[in-house]
């Protein structure tokens, strides 16, 4: 079937208008981090060793050629980035050290970047004042709406006892937050329909793609977003490395969900007993968060894994904000329980900033276009070749 | 006959080549009946020295006199027995071979008794024939001192100057009126600090100073008769019709109203018919191009009337030879207008072209319009070459050095143009001399995009303002489109244009792609198979400089040896003319491949047919042609035939 999808592209592509080539397309891509691309010579060592590429998926090798051509569509229509989870193999193997990897990894950014409808995320990748100064705007939101808030007298400082509530009246703090979080939403969404609007257009021409394909094939994408399984096929190493994301993904995922989904349960000024779940299972999370944060932030320190020997700014930004908001969020708690009441305000504000631009940067330049793209390009995939499928038993 | 025929028949085993099919003891029985037949004996291995000794002891013992083996192919070991015979004292002529191996055993092997018949009535043909033979003497011919080489390319440089290094007296023709050929003509080379122009320009001034070698510009061989040792050609030298009592040939110049392409720039610019050929050329003076003159008269009266003559002469002459080296070169490939948009605009231009304009010798970009920086610059290789077709003539090889002149140009163009994007669309990467691989890494390193397309799907090339260049790319699956500043057709080589007539002229082979077939393409590489002839540089095939200077020497040291041993020993099964009964008809000399055969006039005034031998390659076709028997091939007459045949049908 592979190959017959392969024939009827090629006797489709001889008779398509040509792609015409803009060899300036690297000197941008090499912004996002791409080494050089140039000495390549397509030898396909990269593709052998990959245990996700295959008939259909010729990558790395086919992406570098649309590098090296600037062939953009071509780039933004595939879904080839996304299913790569940057393992490193192809860097390891690679006879001209080309730095494949690392190319996938940029185009994931540039994608990114693409798709992104604010236009920040392109400023955040490839300018680090660009990024820090947008940091410094969403890191100061919060100080903003706090002063409002004391200024227009719902809310007060207490300072004879914690009263963090009254500091940051609950109700409110939700309301903001799930403007908030509804904005960055919609910015993510609308880079979802980019991307699927890129990687379908051509295709909904040439094959006939139904509403039932979108149907049948959705749980790929429930499997991707959650368990990541496909990364499994990566090199033998990849397992702990897969294991090691899945805890920060369940870790990540129970602190948010207690933090946005309970926040009145969460941000409590009633102190709760040790055998609360509340606090178990918040400790639990924040100790694996912990860990994992720390355990990226050492590794990219050392750089001793392929993947760790080139850091783009970009790459800083997940774990660090999310270091200084697990931190940030222990001494909160900490201070609280030891009943300093300004510490404690103090402690929480700066709380609420790094929380803001770990979400802003997630969106923007990170992981949360990356929980989206990633099962999405699975998932539009396996809808393709559904539809193929149907398409080729139908000749 | 005096003396008595006494034959010795020898069967031999070959192991169990023969004897494993073959009852070799009955085949020695039947030797034994059959007239003249003094011995007859079986052998293991006859061409072992315990055999060939059996021989020679039995030439010596039993008063031998005709020697017949029954073994293998004449070609396999026919020398050895011959020599072996000699060795015993006896005429290597007086041996016969019978094939009952290839032509027996090995084709009969589920009939013995069918195969041991057929050896019998082989080794009574053998025996009956071997009645008949008469002693042949080899003879030797006196051999020129002089060495002709056809062609003043480097290859055709480096061979004169190998001869006359060697002391021998050499006469190099070369029918245009320069010296060093398409070296001269290119700039910087592949890994050579001295530059094609460079490296031709240091031949030629060691070989015109040379005292042993005389150079003959714008002279062609007209016609070579005689034979190896002595061969007589004759040649014509076009007058340049210019003086040199012209003090200002640039005034002539100045003013001819004719302008031609110019064939030095390979059609990138316009020459005068007066003209000189190139800068730094030599020799360094004005030609006349008589084909392209209208004879006005202009230049005439700008370089006064006494130091031109428009109808000056050709000189015609002829000279002997004791060998001859062919050393004519290639041409270019020039893609017919259309094939890749050549022709339909300035920006498309062949590798050959291109060499041209990075020569220093050469026009610049500037002379052929093109004085912006170039942006996009496409190499689209194997233009005439490598071509998948059934046509018998169609240049299926490759051209071999049009990968690293590519290369080696694109580097160029990346130091002129810093910014260029260059792209070479392959068909097969082809760097295969020493340190040019490195090259090749060399290019994919800066960036140089090497495109892959398929014979069955050739770019195409439109013009769209600028000329557009459309592939399908094996790697992304689609057809990509350049927008080129500058396409470059690397054109393959081909045989020079004269190849056909020196072929007739000097009887060698050529292979269906159109190049000189050498004698043998690994035991003879430089040699025709016309004794005394030989090839050197690209004539035979594509070939870059280093190649070509190797060959010229190869060629050269093969081709003093004769003139070194001074005579040259003579094919002695030649055929040879019974004069008294030859009508002249002159079936023979027609029929003769080698025009060994002429008609003479004997001094009773009778016309006969004679065979020179020196020419003679002994193939027998005069005689089986000649109605009258008159024509006879030593060692295959007419009564050795027949009494073959008549041995045949008893």
């Amino acid at each position: 079937m592979a190959q017959a999808s392969i024939l009827k592209q090629k006797i489709r592509s001889t008779r398509e208008e040509a792609l015409e080539v803009r060899p300036q397309l690297i000197n941008e891509l090499k912004q996002f981090g791409i080494i050089n691309p140039e000495i390549c010579y397509n030898c396909g060592m990269c593709v052998a060793v990959c245990g996700q590429s295959g008939m259909d998926h010729n990558f790395p090798r086919r992406t570098i050629r649309c590098v090296q051509l600037g062939l953009e569509k071509e780039l933004l229509t595939s879904v080839d980035p996304w299913l790569c989870y940057y393992c490193g193999d192809c860097t390891d193997s690679c006879p001209r050290e080309a730095e494949p990897a690392e190319m996938m990894m940029a185009i994931r950014r540039w994608t990114i970047a693409k798709y992104d409808p604010t236009g920040l995320s392109w400023k955040m990748y490839t300018s680090f004042k660009s990024f820090l100064l947008i940091s410094a705007f969403w890191a100061l939101l919060p100080v903003v709406g706090l002063l409002i808030l004391h200024f227009l007298g719902y809310a007060e400082v207490v300072t004879d006892s914690v009263q963090l509530n009254k500091f940051a009246p609950v109700e409110i703090i939700w309301f903001a937050s799930h403007i908030y979080g509804l904005y960055l939403a919609t910015v993510l969404l609308i880079g979802g329909y980019r991307m699927h609007k890129q990687v379908m257009a051509e295709d909904f021409k040439k094959i006939d793609v139904k509403k039932s394909d979108y149907f049948f094939t959705a749980k790929e994408f429930l499997d991707s977003f959650f368990t990541q399984r496909k990364w499994r096929k990566c090199g033998s190493k990849e397992i702990r490395r897969w294991l090691r994301h899945f805890l920060l993904f369940i870790s990540y995922a129970t602190m948010f969900t207690l933090i946005v989904g309970f926040l009145w349960w969460f941000q409590t000024d009633e102190i709760y007993p040790l055998t609360h779940p509340q606090r178990w299972i918040g400790y639990l999370a924040t100790l694996l968060l912990l860990y994992t944060t720390l355990d990226i932030i050492i590794g990219r320190i050392r750089k001793r894994a392929q993947i760790h020997r080139f850091s783009h700014h970009s790459d800083w930004v997940f774990p660090v904000s999310l270091f200084l908001v697990v931190v940030s969020g222990i001494f909160v708690h900490v201070l609280r329980y030891m009943a300093l009441p300004w510490p404690t305000y103090i402690m929480y504000t700066f709380h609420l900033m790094v929380s803001t631009v770990m979400l802003s940067t997630e969106v923007g330049v990170g992981k949360w276009s990356h929980l989206l793209y990633r099962p999405l390009a699975h998932y539009l995939d396996a809808v393709k070749q559904r539809a193929s499928t149907r398409g080729i038993a139908s000749i | 006959m005096a003396e008595s025929i006494r034959i010795g028949v020898y069967i031999c085993h070959c192991g169990i080549n023969i004897a494993g099919v073959i009852d070799v003891k009955q085949v020695v029985d039947h030797a034994k009946t059959l007239p003249n037949v003094v011995v007859s004996k079986d052998l293991v291995f006859t061409c072992s020295s315990v055999g060939q000794n059996t021989i020679i002891e039995d030439i010596k013992n039993e008063g031998i006199n005709r020697v017949v083996v029954a073994a293998c192919s004449p070609r396999m070991h026919e020398g050895t027995f011959r020599n072996a015979v000699e060795k015993a004292g006896l005429n290597p002529y007086l041996f016969e071979m019978a094939n009952i191996r290839e032509h027996s055993s090995w084709v009969h092997p589920d009939d013995p008794e069918g195969a041991t018949e057929k050896a019998k009535t082989l080794v009574r043909m053998a025996v009956a024939k071997a009645r008949l033979l008469e002693p042949i003497e080899k003879s030797t011919a006196e051999v020129t001192k002089k060495v002709l080489v056809i062609g003043g390319g480097i290859a055709g440089l480096q061979a004169s100057l190998d001869a006359a290094e060697r002391g021998l007296s050499v006469t190099l023709v070369e029918k245009l009126p320069v010296l060093g050929g398409k070296a001269a003509l290119i700039g910087d080379l592949v890994y050579s600090e001295k530059k094609g122009w460079q490296i031709a320009k240091e031949l030629i001034e060691k070989v015109v100073t040379h005292e042993n070698i005389r150079v003959l510009t714008r002279t062609t061989v007209q016609n070579v008769s005689g034979a190896f040792g002595d061969y007589r050609v004759s040649f014509v030298t076009e007058p340049r019709y210019i003086k040199e009592t012209c003090m200002h040939p640039e005034k002539g110049e100045e003013v001819c109203p004719v302008e031609v392409p110019n064939e030095y720039d390979f059609g990138l610019t316009q020459r005068k018919a007066f003209f000189k050929p190139f800068e730094g050329a030599y020799p360094p003076t004005y030609v006349i191009d008589m084909s392209a003159c209208t004879k006005c008269g202009l230049c005439l009266d700008s370089c006064g009337k006494e130091t031109i003559d428009l109808d000056a002469k050709p000189l015609e002459f002829s000279e002997e030879f004791g060998t001859i080296i062919v050393a004519a070169g290639y041409k270019p490939y020039v893609p017919t207008t259309g094939e890749y948009g050549f022709g339909n605009d300035t920006r498309i231009i062949t590798l050959s072209q291109l060499e041209r304009i990075m020569s220093e010798n050469g026009p610049s970009f500037e002379d052929i319009g093109l004085s912006n920086p170039l942006e996009n610059i496409i190499f689209i290789s194997c233009v005439g070459s490598m071509e998948e077709s059934d046509n018998t003539d169609a240049r299926t090889y490759c051209s071999r050095m049009c990968c690293s002149s590519s290369i080696k140009n694109m580097l160029k163009l990346r130091e002129l143009f810093p910014s260029s994007n260059i792209y070479f669309l392959y068909r097969d990467i082809r760097t295969y001399a020493r340190r040019e691989e490195h090259l090749y890494e060399q290019a994919s390193k800066s960036g140089i995009i090497f495109l892959k397309y398929e014979a069955s799907n050739p770019p195409e090339v439109s013009i769209n303002g600028k000329p557009s260049v459309k592939v399908l790319d094996t790697l992304v699956g689609k057809r990509i489109q350049i927008l080129a500043d500058l396409v470059v057709l690397a054109n393959g080589m081909m045989p020079p244009s004269d190849i056909l007539k020196l072929r007739s002229l000097l009887k060698f082979p050529c292979s269906p792609d159109g190049w000189v077939a050498e004698a043998h393409p690994k035991l003879r590489p430089v040699e025709l198979p016309s004794p005394g002839v030989y090839i050197a540089g690209s004539i035979q095939a594509p070939k870059d400089i280093i190649e070509s200077i190797i060959s010229a020497s190869a060629a050269t040291a093969k081709a003093v040896v004769p003139i070194i041993h001074g005579r040259v020993e003579l094919e002695p099964l030649v055929s040879y003319v019974n004069e008294d009964i030859c009508g002249a008809c002159g079936i023979c000399v027609s029929t003769c491949p080698y025009d060994a055969v002429s008609r003479v006039v004997l001094q009773d005034g009778r016309r006969v047919a004679r065979v020179n031998p020196r020419l003679c390659m002994g193939c027998g076709q005069c005689a089986s042609a000649c109605p009258s028997a008159a024509m006879q091939q030593k060692s295959f007459t007419d009564e050795q035939i027949h009494e073959m045949i008549e041995q045949l049908v008893v």
